[in-house]
C-alpha cells in the first residue's frame, strides 16, 4: 500500500538504501542475528551428531558417521520403555491435574463476591510459580522426611504407627511430584482462565439467572463450555510438551530406592550425555524427543480440529 | 447480581462456608512449607533432628544462619547470584526493550526475517547436549560469561515490550524527531521513562529468573568460584541423592544433623529476595502474561 503511494510519486527508495537509513535499528538487529545463530542455529544444526560417533577430539566434521544407529540402540533398549512410561505417567497427570485444578480454581475464584479477600487469595497463590525448583523441592523433601510434620500429623492422629518414607515408595513418586506441579503453578495457570472467565458477558449469566438456573448448572452451561476454546488451545501447546516430560523436578526429587519411577527421558539424556559424555547417544534421544513432540502437536492440532472448531492454526 | 442472591438460601450460605474454607486450605497449604523450614531454620540441629516441630522453633537458635553467612563459599555464592542477577536482568531487559522499540517499526528492512528468526527458539530448544557442545567451543564452560550471553534476548519479552511501546503517543516520537533527535535519544529520553512500568515488569521477572536458575551453573560452571547461591543449594539436593546412591546410609544420619536445619536456612534465604521483591513483581505481571498470551 504505503509502496503503491511513493511509487506514484517517484521511485521508492532501494532496500540498501532504507537499510542504511536505519542503521541505528539494523546495528543492533545484525549482531542479535548473529548472537541467535550461534546460541540457537547452530546448537540445533549441532544435533548432527545424533548420527555421529561424536569425539571431542575429532569434532563435527571428522567423526564418524553412524546412520541411525544410537536411534536404533536406545528404541532396542530395555529401559526405554521404563523411561517412555515415567515421562508419559508424569507428563499426563501432570497436564490432567494441572488443568483441572487451574480451572476449579479460577472457577470459585469467581466466586468470591468481594474484592479484597479475591486479591489476596490470588496474591498468595501465584508465589509459588517465582520460588526456584532448587526451593520447592527443598520444601517438600523437608517436609516429607521422616521427621517432617506429615509425618508427624499422621503419627500423632493414629493414622500410622512408624513414619512413612513418602519419597521412596515408587508409584507414589509420580503423584507427589504431580502434587508439587499442581503446587507451583496453579495460581499462574488459573490466570489465564480467570480473564477468560471475566471476559464472558454478564448479560449471559444474568438470563440464566432469571431463567432460574443455580450456580451449579451455570458454571455447567455457562462457564465451562465457554472455557473450552481457552483449555483446547492449552492443550494443544502442551500436548508437545508431554514427551518432553520433565526435567529440573524429577533431577531434584531424585532418588535411587524409586529410581524406576523417577528416571524420566531428559534426566536419562542429561545423565548419560554430560555424565557418561555419551553425547551422540544422548543427543539422538533428544532428538527423538523433538521429533515425537512436534508429530504430537501437529497431530493433536489436526485432531481438534475435526472435532472441535478450535486449533492454533 | 451476586450481592442479591448471597443472602438467599441455605444452600447459598453452604456454599459461602465452602468457599471459606476451601480457599482458606488453599493459602495455608501454600504458605506453611515456608512456616515449617523459617522454624526449621531457627531450630537447633540436633534436637531437630527429633522431629515434632510445626510452627514455632523448640530450642531456638540463629546458629545455622551465622554458620551460612560464615562460610566463604556461601558469602562467594551471595555475591555470584547478585552480579548474575544484576548484569543479567538488565542486560536483557535492554535488550527486550530496545528490540521491542525496534520492531514498532514496520517499514525495517528485514522486519519478518528478524521477528522470525527470534521467535522460532521460543517454540523449540536446540537440546542439552549439543548446546553444551557448542559453548564449551566458545569457551563459555567456567565462565561467568555463560550466566549473561545466552539468556540475553527473550522472545517473549520482546512481544510484551512492542505491545506495550506500540500503545504509546506516535505524535511524541515524531516531534523528537523534528527536533533532531535520532532513534538512540528516542529511545533513551522518550520510549524509556515512558514505558517505565514495563520495563519494571521484565526487569523484575528476568531478576527472579536469574537468581532462581541453578542448572546452567551445574552444567556449565561447575568451577567452585561460579556458583550461584541458588546452585549450591541444588547441590546439597543432588549430594543428598548421591550419598545415598553411594549406600552411606550408616553415615547418613551424621550428615543429616547439619544438613536438615542448614538446608532449611538456606532456603529460607534463598526465598527472601523473592518474598521481598514479589509485591512490586505481581503488581504488573498479570497484564504481562496475558499481553503474552494474547499476542504471543
Amino acid at each position: 500500500m504505503s509502496g503503491g503511494v511513493e511509487e506514484a510519486r517517484g521511485r521508492r527508495p532501494g532496500r540498501g538504501r532504507r537499510f542504511l537509513s536505519q542503521w541505528r535499528f539494523q546495528l543492533v538487529l545484525v549482531p542479535v542475528t548473529i548472537w541467535a545463530l550461534v546460541f540457537f542455529y547452530l546448537p540445533a544444526a549441532g544435533n548432527i551428531i545424533a548420527f555421529q560417533d561424536y569425539r571431542l577430539d575429532k569434532g563435527y566434521l571428522r567423526s564418524s558417521f553412524v546412520g541411525l544407529k544410537h536411534f536404533a540402540d536406545f528404541l532396542q533398549n530395555q529401559l526405554t520403555l521404563v523411561l517412555l512410561r515415567n515421562t508419559l505417567a508424569m507428563s499426563f497427570l501432570g497436564l490432567i491435574s494441572g488443568t483441572v485444578a487451574a480451572i476449579v480454581f479460577a472457577i470459585l475464584l469467581n466466586e468470591i463476591v468481594r474484592s479484597a479477600p479475591k486479591r489476596v487469595v490470588q496474591t498468595v497463590s501465584y508465589l509459588p510459580y517465582f520460588v526456584s525448583m532448587a526451593i520447592c523441592a527443598n520444601l517438600f523433601i523437608q517436609l516429607l522426611s521422616r521427621t517432617g510434620p506429615i509425618n508427624q500429623m499422621l503419627l500423632s492422629a493414629g493414622l500410622s504407627d512408624k513414619p512413612i518414607p513418602f519419597l521412596e515408595i515408587g508409584p507414589l513418586f509420580w503423584w507427589i511430584l504431580t502434587l508439587q506441579g499442581v503446587w507451583k503453578n496453579v495460581g499462574w495457570n488459573a490466570i489465564i482462565y480467570i480473564a477468560a472467565i471475566t471476559s464472558i458477558d454478564p448479560q449471559i449469566f444474568e438470563a440464566a439467572y432469571a431463567d432460574g438456573a443455580g450456580r451449579t448448572r451455570r458454571i455447567w452451561h455457562i462457564t465451562l463450555p465457554l472455557l473450552l476454546p481457552t483449555v483446547a488451545i492449552l492443550l494443544i501447546l502442551n500436548s508437545g510438551y508431554l514427551i518432553m516430560g520433565g526435567f529440573e523436578q524429577q533431577l531434584l526429587m531424585f532418588n535411587p530406592v524409586v529410581m524406576d519411577y523417577a528416571e524420566v527421558l531428559q534426566t536419562y539424556v542429561y545423565k548419560r550425555g554430560i555424565g557418561h559424555q555419551q553425547y551422540s547417544f544422548a543427543a539422538a534421544v533428544n532428538l527423538f524427543q523433538s521429533v515425537v513432540s512436534v508429530t504430537i502437536i501437529l497431530v493433536v492440532n489436526r485432531l481438534f480440529k475435526q472435532f472441535t472448531e478450535s486449533s492454533i492454526w | 447480581m451476586n450481592q442479591a442472591q448471597a443472602s438467599a438460601t441455605i444452600g447459598e450460605k453452604a456454599f459461602r462456608v465452602f468457599l471459606f474454607v476451601f480457599f482458606l486450605l488453599f493459602s495455608v497449604t501454600v504458605v506453611y512449607p515456608f512456616v515449617y523450614l523459617l522454624a526449621l531454620s531457627f531450630n537447633e540441629g540436633t534436637d531437630a533432628l527429633r522431629g515434632g516441630i510445626t510452627i514455632l522453633p523448640r530450642m531456638f537458635t540463629v546458629e545455622n544462619y551465622r554458620i551460612i553467612f560464615e562460610n566463604p563459599q556461601l558469602l562467594h555464592g551471595v555475591l555470584n547470584s547478585f552480579l548474575r542477577t544484576v548484569i543479567g536482568a538488565c542486560s536483557a531487559t535492554f535488550f527486550s526493550g530496545f528490540l521491542g522499540y525496534t520492531f514498532t517499526k514496520r517499514k525495517l528492512v528485514g522486519y519478518r526475517f528478524y521477528i522470525t528468526i527470534l521467535v522460532i527458539p521460543m517454540y523449540f530448544t536446540a537440546g542439552i547436549i549439543p548446546t553444551f557442545l557448542v559453548y564449551r567451543s566458545l569457551g563459555l564452560i567456567n565462565n561467568f560469561l555463560v550466566y549473561i550471553v545466552p539468556n540475553l534476548v527473550w522472545a517473549y519479552n520482546i512481544i510484551i515490550m512492542r505491545t506495550f511501546i506500540s500503545s504509546l503517543p506516535q505524535a511524541l516520537e515524531e516531534s523528537a524527531f523534528i527536533d533532531g533527535a535520532n532513534e538512540y535519544t528516542i529511545f533513551f529520553r522518550i520510549i524509556l521513562p515512558l514505558s517505565l512500568p514495563a520495563f519494571a515488569t521484565i526487569v523484575l521477572f528476568d531478576a527472579v529468573w536469574h537468581w532462581n536458575s541453578w542448572f546452567d551453573t551445574i552444567l556449565y560452571a561447575p568451577r567452585e568460584g561460579l556458583e550461584t547461591l541458588m546452585s549450591i543449594l541444588a547441590r546439597m539436593l543432588l549430594e543428598l541423592r548421591a550419598r545415598e546412591i553411594a549406600g552411606l546410609k550408616a553415615s547418613k544420619h551424621a550428615m543429616n544433623i547439619t544438613s536438615e536445619t542448614l538446608r532449611a536456612a538456606m532456603t529460607i534465604a534463598t526465598t527472601l529476595p523473592i518474598v521481598l521483591v514479589y509485591p512490586f513483581l505481581q503488581k504488573y505481571f498479570v497484564k504481562g502474561v496475558l499481553i503474552g498470551a494474547v499476542k504471543g
